[in-house]
């Protein structure tokens, strides 16, 4: 490493010296210092020549330097514009002269409003910030490196108010998803468009198989190397996102890169690592063997001493058995240990007056928090962005990435060859070592604990975790190519054009494996999984800029977009090992269904439009519309329109005019009006028969293909053809206000919105009895409107010392209003008993299922029938509304009607951030909070069931009174059982035996209701120390302008009463729209980071 | 040069908008017809598909539920567990209600009476109706009230017909098959080779027929002996009296166990037994032997070496080497280890016996003993006896001396004992509460009926809420515990 450095920084500084040889006799040098109003010096800023596209950026000393070629030096002076963001540009008039050299030194004032600055606003339009009418949250590269993720989308964690990230879990390589303002969809996965310097790129998320098991997966935005990102912007509304037409109904993230800077030539090489644990142990008990309840000696040592013995019967694969005498082990910490990233980064980037680059690898290898070597995942990523102005109007450029990513993955959820599923419900007296029985070399578990040769195929029920860990092969291998190329001409000065080519293609293959004698498939089975996905767009836009008069002026934009998408996924199942190694498909008795090759095809090509119109400098306003064709809407409604207007009004003036600019230094009140959509899946126009279909069992696994015998089956699909389908339709309007106080001491800003999505498509449910179960229909009308706020405090600005407060806040209050007579429409990615749905008058996206019967509650339908319901009935009368009904043996009943349990949706989100500036050293923390937002903790049900969490130790040796010791009911309980002092689980010596847990107690009875959790949190997401130590040893004897040294840490701490890991988990990550299903998910992890950066 | 580079950068531009300008590209093969779905598909890749649904059906949770509530099998774990106990909301069984019905059920079985009818293949066309009348007739016994003569057309919400009215067109289709199956010759090909079942054998499929007719005639004799509106409800259903019809049909039903309608698996993993699948590959530990058949069938072991306990279940060592049959109670808890499916019936490509000469042979000896006809009721049980022992290979001793009411009880628990792992357990358990079962923690019964599908009742208002829908069927007027039950006045 350390000779490796040193031959890249001696290179490095035989680059830097070549454009001073250039700078030849009969040139002119322009040179100074840049600082701020406090006197500090300002690095990166941008100091140039626009009449000459020459310049430069400072260094970290706020120095810049750059010489101008005598061939462009004219006569009469120039202006020299010095940038930075955050800080008001400021412009002078230089005379440059041949063989001369210029000194300038320009104070920049603050400008933490960000005035005059440009943002891009998508599909090649941008504005400036003071004309902005939508909200657009910006976030710069920096501190998207400084978070520490190395997926972009983790990065955006409380950064931007009403922008939700949920992380799948801590493992490497898992997906993170992201909801801007509330679900629109109810089929889609709610995932926003990303586009990258102008071209859209894939950010799906393949499940590997099922969403509930299987293993992680990555979303794939996460190919992007976060250091090559200049800027992120947040497209947040309808408004904001209408110039993306049909693709644009949950939002646009639009992503700068990092391009080249005229003058010296800049290296950049970080080195980071961290280690990375996981946050929270889960609670298991280790007092209670293997056993059933009160079955005296039910231990593991005296039930299953034969070889080849299985505890057969699910009572005895509980730890409900006596008190232990003996050892007990802890089969948490087995599992766990500390992972360790490194990731190595070097970007070089420089360029002339014509010609601009900017080039960068990095690698990033990650291995996770589970034991072994099979939670891993590297990365490996280049980049070259350059352009080249050819003649003075005309620039060329590529913008291209190469990534290949590489990974393994260990199980997890709802599998019995899953890690925390077989691991956390392995009684705490069996030893899961050795993992393999010393004789037959075969797998050992809890419930087979003496494998024979004969059970070399057998299943053991649950997979021994560490068996999971240690002989599964789980990888995850992709090669992704994305970028364009550009053209930008200006062939009239008051006219630009400009092209943007643009390809992305992934190219993914993934095995998943699993040994014989597994507990999923006991013969061995090897799954291959290959995703091409391929996507070209072309987008060329014309820009005219008038100006009528001086007080009105503007910008006509006219714009085509084609856009051409490939998916094909195949799939190919090899069941029953040959041998036990290796694992290849090759190595199977037989492939077999469900088997795969779907391909799906979408082109898209869309016209847009905007004006805009700038009138006495302060009211700005904007029109535009586009119309969108694509392959997947019907015939009938082949082409949309999508308007969009929005006018945004600067006051400041008449603040000044009032006196009361002393106070109110900005000032922008902004409304705005705007339509999106999103397109229907393709291929839903004519009803289908299935091919290699299979008929299944209730969802218990057992399935036949229709292909019996040799003889091929064909069978109606479920999903009614529909030949009229358009794109879902969000109507959004919002408003606002954007102020700067005291002197921009103080800025912020309130956003109110309300948006209307209708035509939104789902699977409309259909009387099974008709022959079909759904059709695809535009039926369905979502409401989400909320605030939004931000504040930022600068308290203390001196040269020395600074510290920033940032806050920002949001709401987002989601309903369904209409699912066209449906009253649910049931989303993917959950389980049968708390099922993800849509629920009229309810959210999207909260789980539906059973709870106990509660007065006041709608069509309660107790278990037991009209009896009991009258003596239901009767207890209610009168009684709070939500009050548990007890009966008359102690326990609540089971209300059959099947209702939304469970609201995802947090009530409110709010980040703080605190950046404190020493001299050279910077601390900076972001706190992130979720108050609100219900989780469904299906890992306790389960554990409970098997008596292996630590609640069951304490609740079966004591009686409760249900509803008051045990599960407190906030709205109290009735019925002639209340009060009533009960045991959960029998007593020994009782007859018949009873374990609550192990019926309606549990997580295998009809109530999903009770294991329904508050999922609030407060997390420390980030916290960053940084010495940026530029002393002139680093110069002199480094031959580096800065050396940046920073500890960090991300996720150190949360704050939540969940009772399971950690409230942000989802099992199925960004494979689907819900969050907040939590069944054996792997745990979160945190990290601590150590970085060092030398900047040349 | 600047020239030439402007033009032809133009010229690009303007060919690239012009790309974009048109919708040819949005429609096509591969865009707007999908390249992944047949959308035509022939008669015999129906059939296939028909069969394989049907199976999933006759094998599937319906068949494991029959089994627990009749205490032929425990709930031991997890959600068997629960259902054992009779906890089952609407959503758990609502994917058994829909395949009735969809693609592969009902809509896709008039798909291929429509064209076997086009064809004119009067053979095939029967054959179909046989099919229709299992799927059908098993959703009639199990729900009651279905909706039928809307189903799968064009209504959009079919409605309820009342279950007497379903059978008595089910058994108006079974005349109707028998009449065509034997149809021979110019365009009756029939699905030969495809039928996986009887390979289009019009003989066994004839059988078949009447089987299933003597099978639906009984499941109304219960209303018959209650007589008032049941024994309206029932004629309607039998289109006379039940007991008669059941003895005319079962005479001309199955004839042999080489004609017994059995499933098709093999050891292919797409063709495994789903009682393999489920109870080794997937759910291993969640349902075992019944204390309250193991035992019965041990003590019929020491009574008089009737041998089948060895045929359903494995002995377990029960400690000390020592093995034996080891069944969990009615709740799913008690001894370990359990005994679970002998290895026999959980062979990954054991088929399972769906209408069998057995039952067919005891659905006669019924009707004839309740007739008062003994000595053919008797002869009829013991066929059905010897059927057992030849096709399990264990001995089945004969009955032997037995009139009355004993004969009736020996026929019932035979019906119970050969019924194992069949829906038609739950069947002949609902009509003759045989055995006297204690139900499953305080229950005072086991449930007549399970809930309509949520995925059904949430769309269709035909459906009544969970809390509306009756608890018996119209066939099954009477609890077991009710005291006027006819069942429990004849023992």
């Amino acid at each position: 490493m350390n000779q490796h450095l040193r031959r890249l920084l001696f290179r490095s500084a035989i680059l830097a010296l070549a454009p001073s040889l250039l700078a030849a006799q009969g040139s002119a040098t322009v040179r100074g210092k840049i600082t701020s109003g406090t006197g500090a010096p300002l690095a990166e800023a941008s100091v140039f020549i626009p009449s000459l596209n020459l310049g430069t950026t400072t260094g970290q000393s706020g120095d810049y330097s750059f010489v101008v070629p005598s061939v462009r030096i004219a006569t009469g002076p120039v202006t020299l514009t010095a940038r930075r963001i955050g800080y008001a540009a400021k412009s002078v008039e230089i005379q440059l002269t041949p063989g001369t050299t210029v000194t300038r030194d320009l104070v920049l004032g603050d400008n933490p409003l960000r005035l005059g600055e440009v943002v891009i606003t998508g599909a090649g339009t941008a504005t400036e910030v003071e004309k902005l009418a939508t909200s657009i949250n910006s976030v710069k590269g920096e501190d998207i490196v400084r978070s520490n993720e190395t997926n972009i989308v983790n990065a955006l964690a409380g950064k931007a108010p009403n922008v939700a990230i949920t992380s799948q879990s801590g493992e490497p390589g898992a997906s993170a998803g992201i909801r801007i303002r509330g679900l629109k969809t109810i089929v889609g996965t709610g995932q926003p468009l990303f586009v990258v310097d102008g071209t859209p790129i894939d950010n799906s998320t393949n499940a590997t198989g099922s969403q509930l098991a299987g293993t992680v997966a990555p979303n794939r935005a996460s190919d992007i190397n976060p250091d090559d990102i200049e800027s992120v912007e947040i497209l947040k509304g309808a408004a904001a996102g209408a110039i993306y037409g049909a693709r644009a109904g949950q939002g646009v993230i639009l992503i700068t890169t990092k391009k080249g800077a005229p003058g010296a030539t800049r290296y950049t090489l970080r080195s980071q690592g961290s280690i990375d644990n996981v946050v929270k142990t889960y609670p298991l008990q280790r007092k209670y063997g293997q056993g059933n309840t009160n079955s005296a000696g039910a231990w593991i040592s005296t039930i299953c001493t034969t070889p080849g013995c299985f505890v057969g019967s699910t009572s005895a694969a509980s730890s409900y058995g006596p008190a232990l005498a003996g050892t007990s082990y802890d089969h948490y910490s087995e599992l766990f240990e500390t992972g360790k990233q490194l990731e190595n980064e070097l970007s070089i980037s420089g360029g002339n007056d014509r010609t601009l680059f900017f080039l960068s690898g990095s690698e990033s290898d990650n291995s996770g928090v589970i034991v072994g070597p099979n939670d891993a995942f590297h990365r490996y990523t280049t980049r070259v962005n350059a352009s080249h102005r050819i003649t003075d109007g005309l620039k060329v450029g590529a913008n291209v990435s190469y990534v290949d990513t590489r990974g393994n993955a260990v199980q997890k959820g709802s599998n019995t060859s899953g890690l925390l599923l077989g691991g956390f419900r392995t009684p705490p007296d069996f030893n899961n070592y050795p993992l393999l029985d010393p004789v037959t070399h075969q797998q050992r578990s809890f419930r087979y604990p003496n494998p024979t040769p004969l059970s070399a195929t057998t299943s053991r029920g649950y997979d021994n975790p560490l068996f999971v860990i240690f002989n599964q092969s789980n990888t995850l291998n992709s090669n992704r190519a994305f970028g364009n190329i550009t053209a930008d001409w200006t062939p009239l000065n008051w006219l630009t054009l400009k092209n943007t080519f643009g390809a992305d293609y992934s190219g993914e293959s993934r095995l998943q494996a699993i040994p014989k004698s597994s507990s999923t498939f006991p013969t061995g089975q090897v799954i291959s999984f290959q995703f091409n996905n391929t996507q070209v767009d072309d987008n060329l836009i014309g820009t005219a800029t008038y100006s009528l008069n001086r007080h009105v002026n503007g910008t006509f934009s006219l714009g085509t977009n084609f856009n051409m998408r490939r998916l094909q996924q195949e799939f190919v199942q090899g069941n029953t090992l040959l041998a036990d190694s290796p694992f290849k498909l090759t190595n199977t008795l037989q492939f077999v269904a469900p088997t795969s090759d779907a391909e799906v095809r979408v082109n898209t090509n869309g016209y847009f439009g905007q004006a805009t119109f700038d009138l006495f400098d302060q009211l700005y306003i904007t029109g535009a519309a586009r119309n969108d064709g694509s392959s997947t809407f019907s015939d009938n409604s082949r082409r949309n329109w999508f308007p969009s207007a929005r006018a945004a009004w600067t006051f400041t003036d008449h603040l000044s005019k009032l006196h009361l600019d002393r106070i109110v230094s900005f000032g922008k009140a902004r409304v705005a009006y705007g339509e999106v959509g999103q397109e229907p899946g393709a291929y839903q126009l004519l009803s289908l028969l299935v091919a290699g279909g299979s008929f299944g069992d209730g969802g218990f696994g057992p399935a036949a293909t229709a292909n019996q015998n040799g003889i091929a089956g064909l069978f109606t699909s479920g999903t009614k053809g529909q030949p009229f389908i358009k794109p879902e339709r969000t109507k959004e309007t919002e408003a606002g206000i954007d102020f700067g106080l005291f002197n921009s001491r103080v800025d912020g800003g309130v956003t109110w919105y309300q948006d209307y999505s209708t035509d939104v498509i789902f699977n409309v449910p259909l009387p099974p009895s008709t022959g079909y179960t759904s059709q695809v229909q535009n039926a369905g009308r979502i409401r989400n409107s909320g605030w939004e706020a931000t504040l930022n405090y600068r308290p203390i600005q001196r040269r020395n010392f600074s510290w920033e407060i940032g806050g920002q806040w949001s709401t987002n209050d989601n309903k369904v209003l209409s699912l066209r007579g449906t009253t649910n429409v049931a989303q993917g990615g959950s389980f049968a008993g708390a099922f993800g749905a849509a629920t009229v008058g309810g959210r999207v996206g909260g789980l539906r299922g059973n709870d106990f019967a509660r007065c006041g509650a709608v069509d309660v339908a107790p278990s037991g029938g009209t009896a009991v319901l009258a003596a239901f009935n009767a207890a209610c009368a009168g009684a709070a509304k939500g009050a548990l009904y007890i009966d008359a043996s102690g326990f609540p009943v089971v209300d059959n009607t099947e209702r939304q349990i469970m609201d995802a949706q947090p009530k409110y989100m709010a980040g703080l951030t605190n950046r404190f500036r020493f001299g050279k050293l910077q601390l900076s923390s972001l706190l992130d909070f979720k108050k609100g937002g219900q989780v469904w903790n299906g890992t306790k049900g389960a554990l409970y069931f098997f008596g292996t969490h630590f609640d069951t130790q304490d609740l079966r040796e004591h009686s409760v009174v249900y509803g008051k010791t045990y599960m407190p009911q906030p709205n109290g309980v009735v019925g002639p059982g209340a009060g009533t002092s009960v045991f959960l689980v029998s007593q020994p010596g009782t007859t018949p035996t009873f374990n609550w847990f192990q019926g309606q107690g549990g997580g295998f009875g009809s109530v999903s209701a009770q294991f329904i959790e508050d999922g609030s949190y407060a997390k420390l997401r980030e916290i960053s120390l940084q010495y940026t130590w530029d002393a002139a040893f680093v110069h002199r004897r480094l031959g580096l302008s800065a050396v940046d040294i920073r500890l960090a840490g991300r996720n150190l701490k949360t704050w939540s009463h969940y009772t399971g890991f950690d409230p942000e988990t989802n099992l199925g990550g960004a494979e689907n729209a819900l969050v907040g299903v939590d069944f054996f998910n792997n745990p979160q992890t945190r990290s601590f980071v150590l970085s060092l950066t030398l900047n040349r | 040069m600047k020239h030439t580079v402007k033009m032809s950068l133009g010229a690009l531009l303007l060919a690239s908008a012009g790309a974009a300008g048109c919708n040819d590209s949005l429609t096509g093969p591969g865009l707007t017809v999908s390249p992944n779905s047949p959308t035509s598909a022939t008669t015999n890749q129906l059939f296939a598909s028909i069969q394989v649904s049907n199976e999933s059906q006759q094998e599937g949770g319906i068949a494991r539920l029959a089994s627990m509530f009749t205490q032929q099998l425990a709930g031991t774990g997890r959600q068997q567990q629960s259902y054992a106990q009779y906890s089952l909301t609407e959503a758990d069984y609502s994917g058994y209600f829909s395949r009735i019905y969809s693609g592969g059920g009902l809509i896709d079985i008039r798909n291929v009476e429509a064209a076997t009818k086009a064809a004119s293949d009067s053979s095939y066309y029967g054959i179909t109706l046989v099919l229709e009348a299992l799927d059908i007739g098993m959703g009639a016994s199990i729900w009651g009230d279905i909706p039928y003569s809307e189903a799968a057309g064009t209504a959009v919400t079919p409605k309820l017909d009342k279950q007497q009215d379903v059978y008595a067109v089910v058994q108006a289709k079974l005349d109707t098959a028998i009449l065509f199956i034997g149809k021979t010759g110019g365009t009756n090909i029939g699905p030969g080779s495809v039928d996986l079942t009887y390979a289009g054998d019009r003989t066994k499929w004839t059988q078949a027929a009447y089987s299933l007719k003597a099978r639906y005639y009984m499941h109304w004799v219960e209303g018959q002996l209650v007589g008032g509106a049941a024994g309206a409800a029932s004629a309607t259903a039998c289109g006379g009296d039940c007991l008669v019809k059941t003895v005319a049909a079962a005479a001309l039903g199955i004839s042999s166990n080489a004609n017994d309608w059995q499933t098709f698996h093999s050891t292919t993993s797409t063709e495994w037994n789903f009682w393999y699948q489920f109870i080794v590959v997937q759910r291993a530990g969640d349902l075992g032997a019944s204390k309250t058949l193991v035992d019965t069938l041990k003590a019929r072991r020491v009574a008089n070496g009737d041998q089948r306990i060895r045929a359903y279940f494995d002995s377990v060592n029960v400690g000390g080497g020592v093995f034996d049959f080891r069944g969990a109670d009615r709740n799913g808890s008690g001894t370990t280890p359990l005994s679970v499916l002998s290895a026999a019936r959980l062979a990954q490509g054991f088929r399972q016996p769906i209408v069998t000469f057995a039952e067919t042979q005891l659905l006669l000896a019924e009707a004839q003993a309740r007739l008062g006809q003994n000595g053919p009721a008797l002869v009829a049980l013991n066929a059905a006896k010897a059927a057992q022992a030849s096709k399990l290979g264990v001995a089945v001793p004969a009955a032997v001396a037995l009139t009355g009411p004993a004969l009736l009880t020996e026929i019932k628990a035979e019906e119970w004992i050969a019924s194992f792992q069949n829906i038609e357990a739950y069947n002949d358990f609902k009509r003759n509460c045989y055995p006297r079962l204690t139900p499953a923690l305080a229950a005072t019964d086991v449930p007549g009926r399970v809930l309509y599908g949520s995925g059904e009742r949430q769309t269709n208002p035909n459906i009544p809420s969970p809390a509306n829908q009756p608890a018996r069927n119209a066939n099954d007027p009477k609890a077991c515990s009710d005291v006027t039950h006819p069942t429990i006045v004849s023992n």
